[in-house]
């Protein structure tokens, strides 16, 4: 059996590039490598307490690494940085006739929800994780997290806001615990 | 694959020079042969549901030892750990838009020995707004600094700097401030035994900017802390 130096190594490069990429859709690429870091010096102080799979957990500390890196209060990125983000991080389809939204659309759309809304789809959509993998992320009941989710993709696909919303967010109805 | 998959990110690999570097810190940081501190156990009473709106907080609450649940979720939420010991240490207002804004600093302990501390402004512009943090912080004296919430459509308001602390040293009734064109003199809060002022004339810090002094009853400085940004 490999020692725990070993196993680590293999849990960070197997791991590792899956949480560059949550991270960096949330900070950027500068402070994303930061992020990891972090993240991984975290597992290993609590290394033989990860649970199996380990992603889920390594996303939860990452996100707490990324709250815990705001030190003023809490704010909402600027939409145009949102959108940068995921810009940066989004991956190229080509943009097919019968395709629903373009990429610059639905980056747009997914910049203009707020963010538990979006953050459900990216844990899923982009992530990879299960429903209930990505509701133990956002700390919620699986039952939860499969309305806002619900919600997110159906705000996602309708019609634009008015430009004269002073607050141009897709926010989907309140949603209930 | 629905409209988002289609944009999934591409995993690129890891640049192998940092990769290693970063590997070797992270084995140098920790023993995992030696044996971790027990957790403390959460000793929390919980002040119950909170909303924007409703939410509700006060002198009796913190007298009385209770402890808001939206703190202890925010403190959660930037410890990588279990956060004990929560307590209040103090609040402070700032005059922005020409509104009293009071942020309550409340403060506590993981489970890696980290200072976690969150900054509640329970009356926000938009319900109850947090900002908090935890590392190897001094617990007499530290600083931090701190907006009223806005809109994203809006231009970010300026951020408030504050200091705050809970004294060890005995007898200490007042705690002043000092830098280069402030002064701000406050005292210690009987119920929480801390302190917390905003420092409204600095825009930034760098390098040593403050000098905090503990006073007792008799105006003598019985200690005194530096405050520098690192």
């Amino acid at each position: 059996m490999s020692n725990p130096q070993e196993q680590f190594t293999e849990l960070w490069n197997t791991e590792a590039p899956h949480v560059l990429a949550f991270a960096k859709r949330h900070v950027g690429a500068e402070a994303a490598h930061d992020v990891v870091a972090e993240t991984f010096m975290v597992a290993w102080r609590r290394w033989g307490d990860l649970p199996t799979p380990p992603i889920p957990w390594l996303l939860v500390t990452a996100r707490k690494v990324i709250q815990n890196r705001a030190r003023t209060s809490r704010r909402n990125r600027a939409l145009e940085d949102r959108i940068a983000l995921l810009d940066g991080v989004a991956g190229y389809a080509a943009d097919t006739a019968d395709a629903a939204l373009t990429r610059r659309e639905a980056l747009e759309r997914l910049a203009l929800l707020d963010e538990q809304h979006r953050e459900a789809l990216m844990l899923v959509s982009w992530d990879g994780l299960t429903n209930d993998q990505a509701a133990a992320v956002l700390g919620i009941k699986p039952a939860t997290f499969r309305r806002r989710l619900s919600r997110a993709r159906a705000a996602l696909l309708a019609p634009s806001s008015s430009e004269s919303d002073p607050e141009p967010r897709l926010v989907p109805v309140q949603e209930r615990s | 694959m629905n409209t988002i998959e289609r944009f999934r990110p591409e995993l690129h690999p890891l640049n192998a020079e940092w990769s290693a570097d970063t590997l070797e810190t992270i084995f140098s940081s920790h023993d995992p042969s030696q044996p971790r501190r027990i957790a403390k156990g959460r000793r929390l009473a919980l002040f119950g549901a909170a909303t924007a709106g409703v939410f509700a907080v006060g002198g009796v609450a913190y007298a009385t030892g209770l402890v808001p649940g939206l703190v202890t979720d925010e403190l959660d939420a930037v410890s990588p750990s279990g956060v004990s010991n929560v307590h209040e240490v103090a609040s402070f207002s700032t005059g922005s838009d020409g509104k009293t804004h009071t942020f309550e600093i409340w403060r506590g302990t993981n489970e890696d020995g980290q200072t976690c501390t969150a900054v509640l402004e329970a009356r926000g512009n938009f319900g109850p707004e947090f900002g908090g943090s935890c590392g190897d912080y001094p617990t007499d004296a530290w600083f931090d600094a701190t907006s009223v919430s806005y809109k994203i459509n809006e231009t970010p308001p300026p951020s408030t700097y504050f200091v705050y602390g809970e004294p060890a040293l005995d007898g200490v009734e007042t705690v002043r401030v000092s830098g280069e064109g402030f002064e701000h003199s406050v005292a210690i809060d009987p119920a929480t035994g801390g302190y917390a002022v905003a420092i409204p004339e600095l825009e930034s810090v760098s390098g040593h900017f403050a000098t905090v002094e503990f006073i007792d009853a008799d105006g003598t400085v019985v200690g005194t802390s530096e405050l520098s940004d690192r």
